[in-house]
């Protein structure tokens, strides 16, 4: 179903402070933009004005404000971003040779609303890696500066060059994406805010392994795009103009959000559908239309499944956009109430990407949009918490064993692959999930933000139990939503929570085990080593030894099973480097099993786990069999060469 | 014949599951986790298994690569006394007699392999090449489902020029044998052009065979789903069901050697020579040269079938 939006003539037009859409702020509103920008297909390029009112939220008096230029990451190979990534991201690479490829931004100029001219006073600075060649984050001193709660009003002209789609943003044919493409301000961090000790910026340049960090605000914009694009964008539509010279001029507004960003292209196949109050707009590629189910399943089950675990999603519209193929760079990426999923034309039912891509990118919604953490200092909170997000609303819908794949008599759930991507590391020891994003170690970036938080993550899980951490996200969500939540606040939750529920099961607070998993490189394994019996009068002793085989210590169950079908089960505190248990009973024990119910989802060989007494050959004889059978198949193909 | 092929497939087979079988009862030591293979594909014991111990499994999986090898020559041997059974259809064949016509043949059929591998190789390449530049010259104006039929297309071309080169190696062996041919390429020139010239009867009875395998495979999988492998009863049944079905996919081999021998038969007159294939020992005299000993032969007599005669 396409809109045509054009035939429609909307006569109201943008007027800076018009009626909101949501009746009651909702977030602090520190940095409000209003901004008319032009697309010229043609070139590639943006051009636009800016009118920034931002509101000091500190008891500092601010004498300079700092800007993100993200676009100038794609400037030339020296910026940080490029040697950092080294022309690639996410397996795309740039054009290296081709000038069109790059992209920028330049402020042509910056006043103070009735004021003084910053232009002259702009000042590219560094203040990640010294990088002089990188132009991703501006300064600029205030001659009149800003006192506390006081607000300023900006007005900046920009244009800038939209890249060749590789690293989320920019162009492919006449397909856009456009994020991160206006002068951005920074994050003035109040002192007590995170971990700021006094009022400073967190302003930090565009990194390979980064995203972004930014104020609630409210987004008033204007677009203007020739008539035949489709166009849509992060909040609500508010209007439409046709312009006399073959354009049209789109207006939306979105409040409450931490960053706008937009698509255009003409060749959308639209559908639209609606959960409960929100508006659900599908932008596909004509050849995926059929795909669509698939999409608007995947993103209502994840609108479903945070409505009732987490808290309501705020926002009556939610944008999905399918980028084509050959803009496959801009696929699964999260904006505010607007998000790029991602698939191929002929993609089987079984495997289930554009299902999980729909799921991960709507996660964001909650952890970057609404908890917004700073991306490029705690990568973890935000992609690790949505990760095991993701393998929840995953495995709920679509199987536990199967989430991701069931196709062909292969299987695979969402957290089996996040544990997969981390206990089998060639190192699982390399690093922590804290840190800096640019500074974790190189390639390990993905791995130790996404997927060894959601492995840890589901093992707090298993350790709390569900409705315990279930109550404990719903308190950091209500708790922090509209602010700038940091690891020592979910960590605070935590220890006023769990010790209380669990009668201090755990001890008095949870620190060791963010110590060792979020802080540290600790490494779980542990292993049932041997269950021995002997006769002892009329009843027999048993003798259960598990080993700690990785250098994390958490505690753990050891359940024995007798050959009378009894069972019992044996707590161990998992410090040592191992615990010999025995158990004088009249029956023999069969078989023994630590973490029977795998809590410890972070430990790295779970089928050392278990002991019997006597293994059934039954699985390795399956296996074998069908090994026989399959290299005599291919010798038979091979025969036929022959 | 076919019963001494099939054990040589099994021998082959064993010789990379014993170890196996070995090697995985040592690694999974008394682990309950691998139950969960009894019913079906566990990705974590997998995973974990294969992080743990797939350096002890990938020497294990490279030698069913290289005994995989050995059998592709291996048939290659076997053509020549397969080729001869259906050369001698009404007469008793010895195994001396067999694998004495197997190593007659098999440098010429080592010969014509080559031709073969190569012309399918060059034809892999051709497709693959046409494939990718279709694509890319493409792929700015058509869209990704177009492309997929493109490229889909070519790899479907590839396929059926691939098979037309196979069946025609068939029809090359035959002439190879029926003529008395050591030349590989001039076999294959007279082959390829009785292929073309009768399509159907040659290319498309191949065809037939292989649609035929193919149906087979589908039943089997089919039986494994029903039965599946979840205890030791299930597991006996379908390991018999699997050598029941490489004995008749090696069948079927045999088979279609024999209609290539058969279509040839009907298609082309026997050659004005003594047939001169490899001399049976119970031959009495000849006179054709023997190839095998070059000594000259006599026409038999009596019940024997060892020689046909011009028209």
């Amino acid at each position: 179903m396409k809109r045509l939006r054009w035939f429609l003539i909307v006569t109201m037009l943008p007027v800076w402070g018009q009626t909101p859409v949501v009746a009651q702020s909702l977030s602090p509103r520190i940095a409000n933009y209003q901004i008319q920008v032009e697309l010229n297909p043609a070139t590639k390029r943006l051009t636009g004005r800016e009118t920034l009112v931002w509101r000091n939220p500190s008891a500092d008096v601010i004498r300079e404000l700092q800007f993100h230029l993200y676009l100038n990451a794609f400037k030339n190979q020296q910026s940080s971003f490029m040697r950092e990534s080294g022309g690639q991201l996410r397996g795309e690479y740039i054009d290296a040779g081709n000038k069109e490829a790059y992209g920028f931004i330049d402020v042509l100029s910056m006043r103070v609303r009735n004021g003084e001219n910053l232009t002259p006073k702009i000042q590219f600075f560094q203040p990640d890696d010294n990088n002089a060649d990188d132009q991703t984050v501006i300064r600029v001193p205030l001659s009149k500066p800003v006192g506390p709660g006081e607000t300023i009003t900006l007005d900046i002209a920009f244009r800038a060059k939209l890249p060749q789609i590789f690293a989320r943003t920019g162009y492919s044919r006449d397909f856009f994406l456009v994020g991160q493409w206006f002068p951005k301000i920074g994050v003035y961090e109040p002192a007590g805010t995170r971990y700021a000790m006094q009022g400073q910026w967190n302003t930090h340049q565009f990194h390979a392994n980064s995203e972004f960090y930014a104020d609630f605000g409210v987004y008033d914009v204007n677009i203007t795009a020739p008539r035949e694009y489709w166009v849509s964008a992060t909040g609500q539509m508010q209007g439409e103009t046709a312009n006399r010279n073959g354009t049209k001029t789109i207006r939306f507004r979105a409040e409450d959000v931490v960053d706008f960003a937009w698509t255009a292209s003409p060749h959308f196949e639209v559908v639209e559908d609606k959960w409960r109050h929100v508006k659900i707009e599908l932008l596909l590629q004509p050849e995926h239309r059929y795909q669509a189910q698939r999409h608007l399943d995947a993103a209502k089950a994840a609108l479903a499944y945070f409505d009732k675990h987490l808290g309501r999603y705020p926002y009556s519209t939610l944008t999905i956009v399918d980028p084509p193929l050959h803009a496959s760079g801009a696929a699964g990426m999260e904006y505010p109430t607007f998000i790029t999923a991602g698939t191929t034309w002929g993609l089987p039912q079984g495997i289930r990407f554009a299902e999980m891509v729909t799921v991960h990118e709507f996660g964001h919604q909650y952890f970057m949009q609404l908890l917004a953490s700073n991306e490029f200092e705690e990568a973890w909170l935000d992609e690790g918490f949505n990760q095991y997000y993701e393998g929840r609303i995953m495995d709920e819908t679509y199987g536990r064993k199967s989430s991701v794949v069931n196709w062909l008599g292969l299987r695979m759930g969402d957290f089996e692959m996040s544990r997969d991507a981390y206990v089998h590391l060639d190192n699982p020891a390399i690093g922590p999930s804290f840190g800096n994003t640019w500074q974790l170690p190189e390639g390990y970036y993905g791995v130790l933000t996404y997927n060894k938080t959601a492995t840890w993550m589901k093992t707090l899980e298993g350790l709390l139990g569900r409705p315990l951490m279930d109550e404990v996200m719903r308190t950091y969500f209500n708790r922090w939503k509209f602010k700038h939540p940091a690891a020592k606040d979910f960590i605070a939750i935590v220890n006023e929570i769990v010790p209380r529920r669990l009668s201090y099961r755990y001890g008095p607070d949870m620190n060791w085990f963010f110590e060792q998993i979020l802080y540290g490189d600790q490494v779980c394994d542990y292993e049932l080593k041997a269950v021995r019996n002997s006769k002892q009068g009329a009843n027999y002793r048993s003798t259960i030894t598990v080993y700690r085989r990785g250098d994390a210590r958490m505690p753990v169950e050891v359940q024995v099973h007798f050959d009378d079908g009894s069972e019992q089960r044996l707590q161990w505190d998992g410090k040592a480097r191992y615990r010999t248990f025995m158990l004088t009973q009249p029956a023999r024990a069969d078989w023994a099993k630590v973490d029977p119910d795998r809590k410890l989802y972070i430990d790295t060989n779970l089928n050392n786990n278990s002991y019997a007494v006597r293994a059934s050959a039954a699985p390795v004889a399956k296996y074998t069999a069908k090994l026989l059978f399959w290299v005599q198949n291919v010798m038979q193909w091979l025969a036929w060469l022959a | 014949m076919l019963l001494v092929i099939y054990l040589v497939s099994l021998v082959l087979g064993l010789l990379v599951a014993l170890p196996f079988y070995n090697t995985l009862r040592a690694e999974t030591g008394r682990s309950l986790a691998f139950d969960a293979l009894l019913d079906g594909f566990d990705y974590t014991v997998f995973t974990d298994f294969m992080h743990v111990h797939g350096k002890a499994i990938s020497p294990l999986l490279s030698v069913g690569r290289w005994v995989s090898v050995v059998y592709l020559f291996l048939s290659l041997f076997f053509t020549g006394g397969i080729l001869m059974r259906f050369a001698e259809p009404n007469r008793y064949v010895s195994m001396g007699a067999f694998w004495q016509a197997c190593s007659h043949y098999f440098r010429r059929y080592l010969a014509l392999f080559a031709l073969v591998a190569l012309t399918v190789a060059l034809l892999a390449f051709i497709w693959l090449l046409t494939g990718t530049l279709l694509v890319m010259a493409f792929s700015d104006t058509l869209s990704e489902r177009e492309l997929f039929w493109i490229g889909f297309s070519c790899f479907l071309a590839f396929v059926l020029m691939a098979t037309l080169v196979l069946c025609i190696g068939d029809y090359a062996k035959v002439d190879m044998m029926r003529r008395d041919e050591p030349n590989a390429l001039r076999a294959f020139a007279r082959a390829s052009l009785l292929v073309i010239r009768h399509g159907r009867r040659t290319w498309g009875l191949y065809w037939l065979l292989l649609l035929i395998s193919t149906g087979w495979f589908a039943v089997y999988l089919a039986f494994e789903g029903a039965i599946g492998m979840s205890s030791w009863t299930a597991i006996v049944l379908v390991f018999l069901i699997q050598q029941l079905f490489i004995f008749g996919r090696i069948g079927l081999k045999v088979v279609t050697l024999g209609v290539a021998w058969q279509v040839f038969d009907r298609l082309v007159p026997p050659p004005p020579v003594v047939y001169a294939g490899p001399v049976l020992t119970e031959a009495t005299t000849t006179t054709a040269n023997d190839p095998i000993n070059g000594e000259p032969v006599e026409p038999t007599s009596g019940t024997g079938d060892t020689e046909k005669t011009a028209d």
